[in-house]
């Protein structure tokens, strides 16, 4: 089963959006313990998107679609706008740089990077899809 | 809202306590609040993080902009009381080597002393 949810524009639907996920998680996967990342990895596209794609028009929307298999989930987030940039091609800062720079940004891409086994953009003739995956390593 | 911060005035440091959840909405009015400690005083600051439920990258963000500036200020910022599940975001992140983290508010009180 797919579970999809259509998110507004507006960064304070990303609690409403942790929430949606992590229900999924607990539903598909119960007892997997890192559910939480997984919740951050999707905050975290989520909120980009919000921000440099449709600078927060609350009218805008997207959808999230989280794709459950037996040790796979995928999240799928398909927007009408074109990317701000390309996702899985972006360069993420290392700590340092953003240390040093007192940087606030740049963490987050790093850190779904980090989260994430794979990474893939899907140019639409209106849009793209964001698709990211993650192994579930079954519980013992 | 989804973060709740408390201030209050300790011998030589300010302890905000922090509750609820820092994402992109939130981690504005965490900023400002750190902004305004900054400005203010010259204060170590001690965060609490016992009720910190969740954070995302503007809020470790925040912290590590405070963090740098407070070392440039000869104060400190350091965390304590962080839930496992949000060390690890700043575990992952690699903030734990950057950002001081005690695991009680004595021991966050010890790494004050120790340095002054």
């Amino acid at each position: 089963m797919i579970h999809k949810k259509r998110i507004n524009c507006d960064l304070k639907s990303l609690q409403k959006l942790r929430s949606f996920v992590s229900n999924v998680l607990d539903k598909e996967y119960s007892g997997y313990k890192k559910s939480n990342l997984l919740v951050l990895a999707i905050d975290e596209v989520c909120s980009n998107l919000m921000q440099h794609s449709h600078r927060c028009n609350v009218e805008d929307t997207f959808e999230v679609r989280v794709i459950p298999e037996k040790e796979n989930v995928t999240f799928e987030i398909e927007d009408d706008k074109m990317p701000g940039f390309d996702i899985s091609d972006y360069r993420t800062p290392c700590t340092e740089e953003i240390v040093k720079a007192k940087q606030k940004n740049g963490i987050g891409l790093m850190l779904v990077k980090k989260i994430m086994d794979s990474i893939q953009l899907e140019n639409k003739p209106q849009g793209h899809i964001c698709r990211l995956s993650k192994k579930i390593k079954a519980q013992p | 809202m989804i973060i709740e911060i408390d201030i209050k005035q300790e011998e030589g440091f300010k302890l905000i306590k922090l509750k609820g959840e820092v994402d992109a909405s939130s981690s504005i009015k965490l900023d400002e609040a750190l902004q305004k400690i900054m400005k203010e005083s010259n204060d170590h600051i001690l965060v609490d993080c016992e009720q910190l439920e969740y954070i995302s990258s503007p809020g470790i963000g925040v912290f590590n902009e405070c963090s740098q500036d407070s070392l440039e200020q000869n104060r400190k910022l350091i965390l304590f009381k962080l839930n496992d599940e949000v060390f690890e975001i700043f575990d992952i992140a690699g903030f734990t080597k950057i950002i001081p983290i005690a695991t009680s508010f004595d021991q966050a009180k010890s790494l004050l002393e120790n340095d002054s």
